[in-house]
């Protein structure tokens, strides 16, 4: 009744339904076996990844801007210095 | 009503289920009152083909899932309420005939649905598997048999092809779990397994959310905190663990773990929600007390518990605005509450709320007065205290290094009282790493910082002297008691025997002491920037103590004169060239620490001075050492810090031998560095930054990109069992990445211009694949062929090099080369 409705009922029509009045489902279809098919392949049933990542060894950019020695002092400082000292 | 209405009205909306419940009753007990038993297996006849025409409805149809809700809700009802009604007539029924029309109905619908969990249709498996799952807690008395086939089948499913119906299968299964049955304990074997090697991010997520949690469980739980699908992991933070109730069920180290993973996940989700966990239910099950919440973690030795403050601190500014900090805290600081100190301070000083601290943490004299006071603890308590008071310390002194000097006179105390606890022999050397920090905080000038260290030094030797003077002490009381015991007819040999050992003590003495005067010295070059010669206390050191000790026959000593001399080069690019040939020799034939070492401070020297430092030989023979290192595939450690080395020095563009770079991106993908998480990690890092920094960069890795692809494919090619690297394909797109022009960072021009991405580098990238489709295998054509078609080229592309692309591939296809 409201505007509000208007889209709403626009989207029910494309709504998926399921007709109960209709013929039975042949049960024989419907229930046809699959087989060995069905299962995952035997290479993926012995497969014993355990799907964890790697310890992460807390790498960061910033590593690549530190000197081994003096890991406090960043490439940075050190550059601005060499400016400074001429 | 018919049934098939119901059924209908079910499929729109829930909102009505409870009314087409009680409905749906009315028409069974009608059909049975009619017609008896054929009127209630008509009934169920006509339900199970209503109920069949979901089960072909694909998965998550809402309009399918409300219909399955409705049935699992009507077999719920009828089994209560026929368990009344069998409790009514409880008095009439034969103890043979308890069944009820509920029962038989739940019997039937299991039976049904067991036919459709082998079916070739993988949704009617799924839905069977859904009806299964919801309807199987309320089927109070199943029959063994068809229970039994359940269970198996379930089993069966769990091992399906399709993830979706394996999900299902595990909700269902998670149902019959149990510890008091040989059949429930399967079940929680079962999804064990599947917790761990699933290869399904959703059905390892389905079993996390749905196995039981008690002490067999709860590693493979807190295993999945480092699952490799990150949903998984923030579910371990942001579910499990709530499940879990009380975090002390963990045993500290887990807590640890737990934390740790969390705080420092690369996803910013899962760091949320740990943080969270932390900061709002671990302090509520510590009875909301830091104090308590630390004592339950082991702030002493824990790499996390930082990191945890900081998100605490950041979570909880009404803890930070309440915090106080009173006189007998301070004055009985305890690992937890020190650290607790600490950390706020830290945390005030890097948000810049240092309003808030202000009057929270106490003025330098203060500061020093407590320094002063769990230092001289630290003298005299047993050997079982001492890590706590160390750490106690330490702590005092990481909060003197973010304090204000600016009082003059709460500078000169804290001086006086740092340069006394630095002659103490005993001290830890951690605390002696913080102290000299500190002192050159204190002190204005590095002349003057390292003249104190100096002074420092010669009174550490001068105390050595002293209780030498006692050693001479004890010897003549040894010469006493030989006497005593009558054996002074051999004053003349016993004395030699004693001396020998008099000699050996003071020989352990001085060393000990050598070693101290070396890392203090080594403390002081870390806090040191001006160069080595403008500095005549760093000279004498250099003379005096380092230059002899690097020539000691002790090894310690020798490794740490060693690491002084490195430093000492990086101050000073004449001895650093002097030296330079020495770090080599020591790369060459030291242990695997020293090599270590070694090329630390060779790629620190370069990194400081430049290529400069090294004459044309000298630039060969680094070269060769780096590509030497680089190959030690027999020595991890060693292989990983080359990499980084190397890396450090090919971003900062003094090394830009194309080969090294090479060698890189191979021993990237290498199934020999497979193991070697650091050098991998360091690599993942490394080689995107390094491309997408400058066009150069990228020039560099197109150029060697096809021949490092070429030697990789070979290399896969010969892959043995066990071996792991990804398919040449997948290096094809991680060579693309790295030389697509358009990430490039970047720059802007001096108009405010952006550059256009460089039409040419992936242009030479195809004539490169162009010409080694000649030679390349099948398999390798295959990949260039695919690489082809992904390159970035367009009519900016310089016209001299789209008319050799021209050429080359109608030269190929002329050819019929492919």
């Amino acid at each position: 009744t409201s505007t509000g409705t208007e889209p709403k009922k626009k989207k029910e029509k494309e709504v998926f339904s399921i007709d109960f009045y209709g013929d039975d489902v042949d049960e024989d279809v419907l229930f046809a076996p699959g087989g060995a098919n069905i299962n995952m392949s035997k290479a993926q049933q012995m497969q014993r990844s355990r799907h964890l990542l790697p310890d992460d060894m807390g790498f960061s950019s910033k590593d690549l801007l530190r000197l081994f020695l003096k890991p406090k002092a960043t490439l940075q400082n050190r550059k601005k210095k060499l400016v400074a000292g001429g | 009503h018919t049934l098939a209405s119901i059924f209908n009205d079910a499929q729109r909306t829930t909102a009505t289920h409870r009314k087409l419940v009680n409905a749906t009753r009315a028409l069974q007990d009608a059909c049975v009152e009619r017609e008896g038993e054929d009127g209630e297996e008509a009934f169920t006849s006509e339900f199970l083909k209503c109920l069949n025409k979901v089960l072909p409805v694909k998965k998550s149809e809402p309009t399918a899932d409300r219909v399955v809700k409705f049935c699992v809700a009507f077999i719920q009802h009828i089994q209560e309420t026929g368990v009344e009604s069998q409790d009514e007539n409880a008095m009439d029924m034969s103890e043979v005939d308890i069944e009820t029309t509920g029962m038989r109905f739940a019997d039937a619908v299991m039976r049904h649905l067991l036919r459709g969990l082998e079916a070739k249709d993988k949704v009617v498996r799924l839905r069977c598997c859904q009806v299964i799952a919801l309807a199987i807690n309320s089927l109070s008395a199943i029959d063994d048999d068809v229970f039994e086939s359940l269970r198996t089948g379930l089993m069966r499913r769990a091992r399906d092809k399709e993830f979706s119906v394996r999900v299902q299968a595990v909700v269902a299964l998670s149902r019959l779990q149990g510890e008091d049955d040989e059949e429930g304990r399967e079940v929680v074997k079962a999804l064990k397994l599947l917790l761990q090697t699933d290869p399904s991010a959703e059905v390892r997520r389905a079993v996390l959310f749905n196995i039981e949690q008690n002490k067999g469980t709860l590693p493979y739980i807190l295993e999945r905190a480092r699952d490799q699908d990150p949903i998984n992991r923030r579910c371990v933070y942001s579910r499990s663990m709530r499940e879990l109730g009380d975090f002390r069920l963990l045993r500290i180290k887990d807590r640890e773990r737990i934390l740790k993973w969390g705080l420092k996940d690369r996803d910013l989700n899962v760091r949320k929600a740990a943080a969270k966990m932390f900061s709002s239910e671990w302090i509520e099950q510590a009875n909301n007390n830091l104090l308590e919440l630390l004592e339950r973690l082991d702030v002493v030795n824990s790499q996390v518990a930082e990191d945890a403050m900081q998100a605490f601190f950041t979570a909880r500014s009404d803890v930070v605005d309440a915090i106080e900090f009173n006189d007998d805290f301070w004055l009985n600081l305890t690992a937890e509450s020190a650290f607790l100190a600490r950390t706020f301070n830290d945390f005030c000083h890097s948000t810049e709320v240092s309003s808030k601290m202000e009057d929270k943490m106490p003025e330098v004299t203060r500061l020093a007065f407590y320094i002063q006071r769990y230092v001289n603890a630290l003298g005299e308590a047993e050997e079982l205290q001492r890590p706590e008071l160390e750490f106690v310390v330490e702590q005092l002194l990481i909060i003197a290094l973010s304090v204000d000097f600016a009082d003059e006179v709460g500078r000169r105390t804290m001086y006086r009282l740092l340069r006394d606890i630095l002659v103490i022999p005993e001290l830890p050397e951690v605390i002696t790493a913080k102290v000299i920090q500190v002192v050159r905080k204190v002190t204005d000038r590095e002349v003057d910082f390292s003249q104190t260290i100096i002074e420092v030094i010669s009174d550490l030797h001068d105390t050595v002297a002293d209780k030498e003077g006692d050693g001479a002490g004890d010897d003549s009381f040894h010469s006493a008691q030989s006497d005593v015991d009558g054996q002074s007819h051999q004053p003349q040999r016993l004395r030699s025997v004693l001396s020998e050992e008099e000699e050996e003590a003071k020989l352990i003495r001085q060393s000990m002491i050598n070693m101290k005067c070396l890392h203090i010295a080594q403390c002081m070059l870390e806090n040191v920037e001006g160069r080595l010669q403008n500095n005549t206390h760093l000279v004498n050191i250099l003379n005096g103590l380092i230059v002899p000790s690097v020539r000691s026959r002790e090894a310690p000593i020798r490794e740490s004169g060693l690491h002084c001399l490195g430093l000492c080069s990086l101050l000073d690019d004449a001895l650093a060239k002097e030296n330079l040939g020495l770090f080599v020799h020591c790369f060459q034939k030291g242990h695997e620490a020293l090599q270590i070492k070694a090329l630390s401070i060779i790629c620190d020297i370069i990194m400081s001075h430049g290529l400069s430092v090294l004459d044309d030989m000298g630039v060969d023979v680094l070269n060769e050492t780096l590509l030497t290192a680089l190959q030690l595939s027999e020595s991890p450690d060693v292989q990983a810090a080359a990499v980084k080395g190397v890396a450090k020095l090919m971003l900062s563009s003094i090394v830009t031998d194309p080969n090294i770079l090479k060698i890189l991106v191979v021993l990237y993908f290498d199934p020999s560095s497979s193991e070697n998480q650091r050098l991998r990690q360091c690599l993942t890092y490394f080689l995107p930054v390094y491309c997408h920094s400058l066009s150069d960069n990228q020039v560099r890795m197109q150029q060697v990109a096809l021949s490092a692809l070429h030697h990789l494919c070979s290399v896969y090619d010969d892959l043995e069992q066990g071996e792991n690297m990804v398919s040449p394909m997948m290096i094809t797109q991680q060579l693309l990445d790295w030389t697509d022009p358009t990430k490039l960072v970047k720059v802007t021009m001096q108009e405010g211009q952006e550059i256009s991405p460089d039409a040419d580098v992936q242009a030479s990238l195809a004539r490169d694949a162009l010409c080694q489709i000649r030679e390349a295998d099948k398999e390798e054509r295959k990949v260039l062929c695919s690489m082809l078609g992904k390159l970035y080229i367009n009519e900016r592309t310089a016209a001299p090099l789209l008319l050799e692309l021209q050429e080359l591939a109608s030269d190929i296809v002329g050819e019929k080369v492919v």
